[in-house]
């Protein structure tokens, strides 16, 4: 399902060596783009031509499942089977759990830190990593340099997926994680958020004038030209920053998300567990499903397809030293160890919009889909509205989803 | 062969002829138009999803979404620019490019580039190009010193539409363009040539011999460029998703966002179905209002079966 | 008199050089910027190059899928060309060259194809295909564009047909030749600069789709050129700017070729003076 080439290169081994070792099973990648994944797998089930083990992650999860039993397959069976042969992160497997049963088997994490250019805090006299949200704003505002094309953040106010999980990050941060009461109403509109986003409309005077339009590729390329000091990302980009920043793996500074100094926030991060769900009824399938996973995540393979496939965007989703200790030692990625590492000590302080330890709420399908939390971070900026009217404007959309 | 006979032959000869032209085109557009009426009425959220029938409230609920109000008010806005602009411009492009000139031929086939290539390649293109700090058209505008900040093409929602316009009418208007000149080509030499002699001035030729030739190709262009125009999808997905804000969020936008990630297919139907029907709207009046210019000329047979 | 006529003509010089300029300048700019490192680009677009590397290239031809999507997209169009054209030819004839009721109402119909919302209803046609088993299959897609391809040429054909001399087709029918035989030998032969043309339309149509290939083409191995670019060029988390350039490079050279080659037919084969 990842669609850049050496992703899809990377998961190709993966297969190749599988079918190999079990040549009773057959195992084809198919990939499509998460563009397009919207449109095209419902009507690949549609039509009966559908996988049967697709890629998901927790919205299009909660999009495939409306499709009702046609779609998605409860997977506890299988996972219990992996579960025998591997150590899962519990965090990663309860964003799948809804209804009593287990709906994906995890198979890699992504969790966001604040990304910042440790050159940038030397040479301006910055301590650092920061460590508060008022550090952040404080670094923001002296590094940040308009006049000279420089900026102190770079923080996607868009309609993306960038923007939503930026965000959401941040309002975490400021201990707004739960966004939905326990009967699914929605519950932003509160003071923690409010502090989150005039935090956030702050930040955003210190960002380039254009972060209006920025997606993925926009906030990293800032920060890896060197013309933003700081953005929230996933730890994802070590061979751009090996060759396009000019700069050593030394520089990059990666740091858990800042929380507020007065202590109301919490340690939080946004985590996105990547997870394969069962699409077949069919008992063999099924157990070919379970050895393949199995297989998967054994550490030598798993180990090195962490290491390999975009070094350090793909956290392990099980825990086993061997696992990390073949990762850690991939070409790229062993450069990067200590950023890598606070990805991976930063995982059990994570969390992921709507999604409660046992269940999740159907809405926030569209809360992702259609960037809420994004769109009313746009409307802020492009209508200058105060953060207490984008607060409330979040929690209007959210009331109008079904 | 007697008249009657020749007549009816023809026009079965006629019939047949056209009919596969006619089964694909129910085929491909007619039975789905159908199938969307059908889902319209009913509360499908998901495609693949169980639903059930209950009338005609997804058309209620979009007369009272304002969003839904708002993206009618940017398509109107959207095809004026983009049908109008872009047909208006392709013309005068084409009157400019009919007289000879060195380089004639050249132009005349490169001139048709941004058409033929993928909308992918496109969005990526002109998104690029205008980035605010890399992009090319601000670093060179501000080595000009024409702008002291760069232009925020796509991130201000007052220019975002102006930009997508332009980048739309890039990709059509060498297209038009080339129909005009085709068209132009038409003209019969002689009647230029009857013109002079008579001491016609340019504009006069223009009115008197251009114009009326252009004409038939001109309605046509009106016809299909605004619904190709209204249509338009895949540069405003890729370049801005109808953002920032709301800003471009023409109706199609509108309505691929409310099927696939606002989950709710059903509704979305409807309102592409209520677009639709509008569009047939303007098509009818259109065409009765240039109904000379629809009736096909056809010299052929008249005079043999008298 | 003569100093406004060279006025005149410099000024339309320069408006045809600057309209050119805005048309294919870009083309160039992604030509340069494919041979750039990723670095360079990313931090600064100036237009002179520092370095120049053919990576982006080594990635797009030799890592991603690109030979194959460029076989399906000729796949596809070639599949489009050789169904629309003989529906073009034989519906432009019937329109525009014989007589029955409702022959106007019945080319407008046809043209009334553009008024349908793609975007939205690609579902409802792919149940229909799907029922067809036309799905996953290039015939399946091929048969979308020709829908999309056909009416808008035979409106193309009708210029050409039209300046046809109606004396040869008269003389046939009174030398007692077949209405059949006399396309296929007389009509057919004399519109062959507008059938090229045709085809080239139809050609253009089939490699630009992307939605219905998008839906159609479930199986990586049948995707088009537009899809895996597209792929590539709107990637999640990350974008190489060099190797979207390249590319877009890779999916506009085939078309540059084509237009090479056969590009001075077109205009000629849809205008109806061209073979006076």
């Amino acid at each position: 399902m990842e669609q850049p080439p050496s992703r899809v290169e990377a998961m190709q081994v993966v297969v190749d060596k599988f079918n190999e070792k079990y040549p009773q099973y057959r195992m084809k990648q198919n990939v499509v783009g998460w563009g397009e994944a919207f449109t095209r797998v419902p009507a690949q089930i549609e039509a009966g031509v559908g996988v049967d083990l697709q890629q998901a992650i927790p919205g299009f999860f909660v999009y495939v499942r409306e499709m009702g039993p046609k779609g998605v397959k409860p997977a506890t069976s299988v996972y219990e089977q992996v579960a025998k042969e591997v150590k899962f992160i519990d965090a990663y497997v309860d964003q799948y759990r809804a209804d009593g049963e287990i709906w994906a088997i995890p198979a890699f994490g992504m969790l966001e830190l604040l990304m910042y250019n440790k050159k940038h805090f030397e040479e301006a006299g910055i301590p650092h990593p920061p460590k508060t949200t008022e550090d952040v704003l404080a670094a923001a505002k002296k590094l940040n340099d308009p006049e000279n094309d420089r900026y102190g953040f770079a923080l996607p106010a868009s309609d993306t997926l960038a923007g939503t999980q930026s965000i959401y990050t941040w309002m975490g941060a400021f201990g707004g994680k739960k966004i939905f009461d326990d009967s699914c109403k929605p519950i932003v509109n509160n003071p923690q958020n409010k502090r989150a986003y005039s935090f956030l409309k702050e930040l955003a005077s210190y960002s380039p004038p254009d972060i209006g339009s920025y997606a993925w590729a926009e906030v990293e390329g800032s920060l890896v030209s060197g013309r933003a000091s700081m953005i929230t990302f996933k730890n994802a980009f070590m061979n751009a920053w090996i060759n396009d920043s000019g700069l050593g793996p030394n520089d990059l500074g990666a740091a858990p998300i800042p929380v507020p100094k007065d202590g109301s926030g919490e340690r939080f991060s946004l985590a996105y567990s990547n997870a394969f769900m069962v699409m077949t009824d069919d008992p063999k399938k099924q157990e070919g499903i379970a050895k393949f996973m199995s297989f998967w995540l054994s550490p030598e393979i798993y180990g090195e397809w962490l290491g390999n496939s975009e070094p350090g965007l793909f956290l392990p989703v099980t825990d086993d030293a061997k696992t990390n200790e073949i990762m850690f030692s991939a070409p790229v990625l062993s450069q990067f160890k200590a950023q890598h590492q606070t990805s991976l000590d930063e995982a059990p302080y994570t969390g992921m919009y709507g999604f409660m330890q046992n269940n999740y709420c159907p809405k926030v399908g569209q809360f992702e889909g259609q960037n809420f939390t994004a769109k009313a971070m746009e409307k802020m900026i492009v209508e200058d509205i105060s953060p207490d009217e984008a607060v409330g404007y979040l929690e209007e959309l959210m009331l109008s989803a079904k | 062969m007697n008249k009657q006979d020749f007549r009816s032959r023809d026009a079965r000869l006629g019939f047949l002829l056209v009919l596969p032209a006619v089964i694909l085109v129910i085929l491909v557009v007619i039975l789905p138009i159908i199938s969307g009426i059908q889902i319209s009425f009913t509360s499908q959220r998901v495609v693949g999803s169980e639903y059930e029938f209950i009338g005609p409230k997804n058309y209620f609920e979009l007369f009272g979404d304002k969003q839904f109000i708002a993206s009618l008010g940017k398509s109107a806005i959207w095809v004026l620019a983009n049908g109008f602009f872009q047909t208006l411009a392709a013309l005068l492009i084409a009157l400019l490019l009919n007289q000879p000139f060195r380089g004639q031929n050249f132009v005349r086939t490169w001139i048709i580039l941004p058409w033929a290539v993928p909308a992918a390649v496109t969005a990526i293109l002109w998104r690029w190009m205008f980035d605010a700090s890399a992009g090319i058209v601000n670093t060179t505008m501000k080595g000009m010193d024409l702008v002291q900040k760069p232009v925020l093409f796509l991130a201000n929602p007052d220019i975002a539409g102006a930009s997508l316009t332009f980048v739309n009418s890039w990709r059509y208007i060498p297209f038009l363009t080339i129909i005009f000149l085709a068209s132009l080509a038409s003209v019969p030499e002689e009647e230029y040539e009857a013109a002079q002699v008579d001491g016609a001035n340019a504009w006069l030729q223009f009115k008197t011999i251009t114009f009326p030739n252009l004409l038939p190709t001109l309605t046509v262009l009106g016809l299909v460029g605004t619904l190709w125009a209204s249509n338009v999808f895949d540069i405003i997905w890729m370049m801005t998703r109808g953002g920032p804000g709301d800003a471009t969020t023409t109706v199609p936008v509108l309505m691929y966002d409310m099927a696939f990630y606002g989950y709710n297919i059903s509704k979305a139907t409807a309102g592409a179905i209520i677009f639709l029907f509008l569009l047939i709207i303007f098509a009818f009046v259109f065409i009765f209002a240039n109904r000379k210019q629809f009736v096909v000329a056809s010299e052929t047979f008249q005079d043999l079966s008298k | 008199m003569k100093l406004q006529i060279s006025i005149f003509s410099l000024l339309r010089a320069f408006v045809i050089v600057l309209i050119m300029f805005i048309l294919l300048a870009p083309f160039l700019w992604i030509l340069l910027a494919s041979f750039r490192p990723n670095m360079e680009l990313v931090r600064n677009q100036s237009l002179i190059p520092n370095t120049l590397t053919i990576e982006n290239y080594v990635s797009l031809f030799v890592k991603s899928g690109y030979w194959q999507w460029i076989i399906n997209s000729f796949i596809v169009a070639t599949y489009t060309v050789l169904i629309s054209l003989p529906l073009i030819v034989a519906g432009a004839y019937s329109v525009y060259r014989t007589h029955y009721w409702g022959r106007n109402a019945l080319s407008l119909f046809l043209l009334s194809v553009y008024i349908f919302p793609t975007a939205l209803l690609v579902i409802p046609i792919f149940r229909i295909f799907n029922g067809l088993s036309l799905v996953d299959s290039h015939l399946g897609c091929a048969l979308l564009n020709t829908a999309f391809a056909v009416p808008f040429g035979i409106w193309l054909l009708q210029a050409f047909l039209k300046s046809l001399p109606p004396e040869l087709e008269e003389a046939a029918a009174v030398d007692g030749v077949g209405r059949m035989r006399t396309l296929f030998q007389i009509i057919i032969p004399q519109a062959a600069p507008g059938i090229i043309a045709i085809a080239m339309f139809a050609f253009i149509v089939s490699w630009t789709e992307y939605l219905f290939a998008m839906t159609l083409l479930l199986s990586n191995d049948l995707h088009t050129l537009p899809i895996g670019l597209t792929g590539i060029v709107f990637g999640q988390y990350r974008v190489n700017w060099g190797f979207a350039a390249a590319g877009a490079v890779g999916s506009a050279v085939p078309v540059f070729f084509l237009f090479l080659i056969v590009g001075r037919w077109f205009i000629r084969g849809i205008s109806a003076g061209a073979i006076k």
